[in-house]
């Protein structure tokens, strides 16, 4: 008797996962192919790599995720943490305090993300049009700036480039800093949509805006709020990303950042519709886009197919969810 | 041409039991009943947008076995729509030579005549509309009137018009109905659906009454009255009062003093402790303006609300909920549920909103919470884990209910609680209603169902063109009086 039920437990356990949390699938399959590829894979040293390699990404995306679950959509982060960057570097440079940096940093970015915010929710501009306009503004000013720079890019000074550079590059106990950074935020933010009535909202808003509102919910306030919370976020990956590449080349730093971010939460299972979808499964998507690229490196894929296999592999992870 | 032994069933339930109407040639036959009588039903079938089960139509003296749109549109049937059916991107020529474009040999517009032709079409019709403005551009009553046009356009033998004259002024429904009455002489004939009792008995010659889907009465409208009309559509059932019981009236909680605002005007009201206090009116009297803007979902433009003797000045929902007023929407699917959350997030939200300071979510204490609240309103749920969309209709409301009973208001707000709801449900929703009013809440009601409010409530407001035209206290709420003064039949008494 006790060992049906437990087995109808366990069976009942993977009907779930492969309903409800079908990234867990795709995420083991790929972690499977990339072992058999190469054994290498599954070594310390690389997990500790994959995580490494994806914190940036993966900050992005839990703010991305948010404003996707509230309906709305950012395209202009991968901007946003460019321009963020690249004054980060330069105050960086003039002050050579690291911690008024990250202050700087989270503030510049949640109000760069504010604007956004209250041009979707104040100004009823849709968010793909509103996103798409700071995504070019963002960018034309921070290219605008950097004008008459060396090399045309931001560069940290060597008087502070060591001390910098360990903000994203440490280890603890051979944990890198990077990894830990975007574990702890995603548990924050896993915290705040599971538990909190804040993360209900965020959810009502997305799913039925004139229900929220007339169940007492204030939705311009939470719209953006949740644009100003990405913006947190957007400014602590800036800092992060910074501190790895040292020098912000303003045409190309964060480019395409958005889309990754995009691809990620729509892989970790949320609904591009809004109101549906776990900020866990973020964290998914996020690992399982990683492994894609470090698994056409080790299948010695050419660098120029991999968006086919990217994009194939996103489309799959859509269709296996939206049969549901 | 006439409709024969029409049936129609959606999903077992019979909406029209051998249903007949007969149209003369150059006659205007008024087609009467309440909401649901199965007025547009019928009218649906003779214009080919849904099915019937049995029955012949005849039109002309051809049988028409299958009726699509375009078939009815060929043998010249129009249809004036009660929601307006036009494209607001399109420019007003364009929809009314909608599907019936002039064009050259090389399938160009020739957008020159068409212009022409529009023009003297509203100068016969004695209108001004620009035949080049965009249909968004124009006013509620010029679209009215341009859908009116289409349907004269189209040289239709018959006209159906769905209460066309909702939108329109006075002068603008002389107008209409002087053309109606030019079109009758040329041999054009009308089915006209209205509520308005007076303007049926100005401009129509026949009369067709249903009720629950059965044909009542047909006749001349010269042998009848408005009082008569009305009674028959209501019909002479008695109704049980069981949910009304006896309540000690108190201080009063709600003082609505000479409020105006988007579709509603002047309109003063008080509330006591303890009673239920009913509105009604057709469709566009300004009942859901009115409770939404109590809520403070829109806006009063002027005029003071008190509550509980505290003057609210600037109205939103926010401060209407610290204030202990609740309010369940009408059209639960699209003003009450978020479809994607699950019954005790969607049970719980409400009462979230009202305690912020603290935002930690103690699911355990949520979910004694909710299982008291489950019990209390006797909702039909497996687990609290399951989404509000698994549920049937009267559940999903009473989990809604659950969501304000939730806030410990003081004045519940019920907007139509009862729709789409099956008879079971709605009894239950009357006895909560019931001992609400026991705990010395109080209930405001607005529905349409004029049954609902002889079962439950203390006093009735009857509200005609945003105001209110009559107040009737228990003892004088009835279908007739109601219907009477909600279609403003009296004043032709």
């Amino acid at each position: 008797m006790g060992s049906t039920t437990i087995e109808n437990k366990i069976k009942k356990l993977i009907q779930n996962i492969f309903k409800n949390h079908t990234y867990i699938v795709v995420f083991i399959v790929l972690f499977a192919l990339a072992t058999i590829i190469n054994p290498n894979f599954a070594s310390y040293s690389n997990i500790t790599n994959l995580f490494k390699q994806s914190a940036v990404i993966g900050i992005l995306a839990l703010g991305m995720a948010l404003i996707i679950i509230s309906g709305n959509i950012d395209l202009s982060i991968g901007s946003i943490i460019c321009m963020v960057s690249a004054a980060s570097i330069e105050l960086l440079n003039n002050t050579g305090n690291i911690l008024l940096t990250f202050i700087f940093a989270i503030a510049f970015a949640s109000f760069a993300s504010f604007i956004n915010g209250m041009l979707v929710a104040k100004f009823k501009v849709p968010a793909f049009i509103a996103t798409l306009s700071t995504m070019l503004i963002f960018r034309a000013a921070t290219e605008y700036f950097a004008r008459n720079k060396m090399g045309g890019q931001y560069i940290v000074d060597n008087s502070i480039f060591d001390k910098f550079r360990v903000v994203a590059g440490g280890n603890v106990m051979t944990i890198p800093y990077l990894g830990i950074y975007f574990i702890v935020l995603a548990l924050i933010i896993i915290y705040i949509m599971e538990c909190t009535k804040f993360g209900k909202y965020i959810y009502a808003v997305g799913s039925n805006e004139k229900s929220a509102k007339l169940a007492g919910i204030n939705v311009t306030f939470i719209r953006t709020a949740v644009y100003v919370v990405s913006g947190i976020l957007t400014g602590i990956a800036a800092v992060l990303y910074s501190s790895r590449l040292t020098a912000i080349q303003p045409s190309s730093a964060g480019l395409g950042f958005e889309l990754d971010a995009i691809a990620a939460v729509v892989i970790g299972g949320i609904s591009m519709s809004g109101g549906r979808g776990k900020l866990t499964g973020v964290v998914f998507g996020v690992l399982i886009f990683q492994i894609i690229s470090t698994i056409t490196v080790f299948a010695g894929i050419p660098p120029l197919l991999v968006g086919i296999v990217k994009g194939i592999v996103i489309l799959c992870a859509v269709l296996a969810q939206s049969k549901r | 041409m006439f409709m024969e032994n029409i049936n129609k069933s959606y999903f077992g339930v019979k909406v029209l039991n051998n249903v007949g109407i007969s149209v003369k040639r150059g006659e205007i036959h008024a087609l009467l009943g309440e909401n649901g009588a199965g007025k547009s039903t019928l009218m649906n079938i003779l214009g080919g947008v849904i099915s019937r089960d049995s029955g012949t139509v005849v039109f002309d003296g051809n049988e028409l076995n299958h009726i699509t749109p375009k078939i009815a549109q060929q043998v010249g049937v129009a249809f004036v729509h009660q929601e307006l059916n036009l494209f607001n991107d399109l420019k007003v020529f364009e929809n009314i030579f909608l599907n019936k474009e002039i064009q050259n040999k090389y399938k160009k517009l020739n957008k020159k005549k068409m212009i022409e032709e529009c023009l003297k079409l509203f100068n016969n019709m004695n209108i001004k509309i620009n035949p080049t403005d965009y249909i968004s551009d124009i006013d509620p009553s010029s679209k009215q009137l341009v859908e009116i046009a289409k349907a004269l356009h189209s040289k239709a033998k018959l006209i159906i018009m769905d209460e066309p004259t909702t939108a329109l002024n006075s002068k603008e429904i002389e107008v209409l109905f002087e053309i109606m009455r030019n079109l009758k002489l040329e041999g054009t004939s009308f089915i006209y659906i209205s509520h308005k009792i007076p303007e049926i008995f100005e401009i129509c010659n026949k009369y067709t009454v249903l009720r629950n889907g059965l044909l009542v009465s047909s006749g001349d409208i010269s042998e009848t009255n408005p009082e008569d009309v009305t009674k028959l559509m209501v019909g002479g059932n008695l109704k049980n009062k069981h949910y009304y019981m006896k309540r000690n009236e108190n201080e009063i909680v709600l003082n609505a003093d000479n409020i105006s605002g988007n579709g509603f005007s002047n309109v003063s009201f008080k509330v006591k402790k303890g009673e239920v206090v009913a509105f009604t009116g057709l469709q566009g009297s300004g009942c859901s303006e009115l409770i939404e803007s109590i809520f403070g979902y829109k806006p009063i433009l002027s005029g003071t609300i008190t509550l509980n003797g505290k003057v609210i000045t600037k109205t939103s929902i926010h401060k209407s909920m610290k204030n202990k007023i609740a309010l369940l929407p009408r059209n639960r699917k699209e003003n009450s549920i978020i479809p994607t959350m699950n019954l005790i997030d969607n049970m719980m939200i409400s009462r979230y909103c009202l305690t912020n300071k603290k935002q930690h979510i103690n699911e355990k204490k949520e979910i004694s919470k909710y299982n008291e609240m489950k019990n209390k309103i006797s909702i039909k749920a497996n687990s609290y884990n399951d989404l509000i969309v698994s549920l049937s209709g009267g559940n999903q409301q009473k989990v809604i209910i659950g969501r304000w009973l939730s806030t410990d208001a003081d004045v519940y707000i019920f907007d139509n609680p009862t729709q789409g709801i099956d008879v079971g449900s709605k009894d239950e929703i009357y006895k909560l209603m019931g001992s609400l009013i026991e705990c010395g809440k109080s209930v405001i009601i607005n529905t349409l169902e004029i049954p609902e409010i002889e079962k439950i409530s203390n006093r009735c407001f009857v509200l005609y063109h945003g105001k209110i035209v009559k107040e009737l206290s228990r003892q004088d709420i009835n279908e007739e009086t109601v219907m009477l003064y909600a279609t403003n039949a009296i004043k032709t008494m």
